[in-house]
């Protein structure tokens, strides 16, 4: 019964399927441990979060300082996205936590300080695609790359051009547009997330998620038809 | 490959991306001292708070002003004074 629970191919080699079923049996006793050990290591980090916000409070910058360290590299990965020049890219991280510090007063302390600097991380970036969309700075798509792209096997895609590519293609959308699918599709975000980062509703993000890819399906069209001439 | 395959292609390649390595702790530090410190002048200057005081009294009266303007150059108000040297 045991081997036939594990896989139906093994039947015909008991050893194998009893050393599989060994490993499974243990692997997923020593879960519950590993879990326990990340939620430790988690719940750690958190407390260190709110002594050094509450440090910051009082006007101690070393307690900033080490808040900015703890997660800076989070915050870059959420930046990278909306904008892929290095120099400016940096100009919005500096940006997120200078504004993060100028409203430390308002984190409850109820949800994670990462959560709280990545919906100020969004709203920075967003805040940035909308000001380059009214300057009429919008990154401009290369059908070549994309071509270029398209013609390679799916797993030999490197994912800097990909990303690139990627970025230059939802630029042509409008700002709210590229928000919405930016998280949905490139952070993995699911509605609820989505609506904490933007501070949308969900109904709203659910809304905006359809006109967006609406929006993205025209576009793309628009490439096929581009590439056919 | 279709389009949208290709698109999500692109999204799983992207997401595997690394961004690069940002260190501004330094920077973000030196930014809140040199606010800090700007705002600790600001507190620090007798002169701009006299003006500042001034000028939100003198607000009132520039609003007085207007209105009475727009009263006395109103076509309404010509009428009645034309009818008032009249009688």
């Amino acid at each position: 019964m045991i081997v036939f629970s594990i896989n139906k191919s093994y039947i015909i080699n008991p050893a194998l399927a009893l050393v599989l079923y060994a490993t499974k049996v243990l692997s997923e006793k020593d879960k519950p441990a590993i879990e326990h050990i990340d939620q430790q290591a988690y719940d750690m980090e958190q407390s260190l979060d709110i002594e050094d916000v509450r440090a910051s409070r009082r006007g101690e910058p070393d307690a900033y300082k080490r808040l900015i360290e703890r997660h800076q590299q989070h915050i870059g990965k959420i930046m990278w996205r909306f904008s892929r020049d290095p120099l400016i890219h940096e100009e919005l991280v500096e940006d997120v936590f200078v504004e993060a510090y100028m409203s430390i007063g308002t984190y409850r302390e109820k949800a994670p300080f990462e959560n709280w600097l990545a919906k100020i991380a969004t709203r920075a970036g967003y805040r940035y695609w909308k000001q380059q969309a009214r300057q009429k700075k919008i990154e401009r798509f290369s059908l070549e790359d994309w071509d270029r792209l398209a013609g390679e096997e799916t797993e030999e895609i490197d994912s800097t051009r990909a990303a690139a590519t990627l970025h230059n293609l939802l630029a042509q959308l409008p700002p709210r547009d590229r928000l919405v699918l930016t998280l949905r599709y490139l952070d993995g975000c699911d509605v609820a997330q989505a609506a904490h980062r933007t501070g949308w509703t969900k109904g709203m993000v659910k809304v905006q998620t359809n006109r967006a890819k609406k929006k993205l399906e025209k576009l793309l069209s628009q490439i096929k038809e581009r590439r056919t001439l | 490959m279709k389009n949208n395959d290709f698109f999500n292609a692109l999204v799983t390649g992207a997401a595997k991306e690394q961004p690069p390595q940002v260190n501004v702790a330094d920077r973000v530090i030196a930014t809140l001292t040199a606010q800090d410190k700007q705002l600790e002048r600001i507190w620090d200057r007798p002169l701009m708070w006299i003006a500042a005081l001034s000028s939100a009294a003198a607000v009132p009266f520039v609003g007085l002003a207007v209105f009475l303007h727009n009263i006395w150059t109103g076509p309404l108000y010509e009428i009645s004074k034309a009818i008032s040297w009249v009688m």
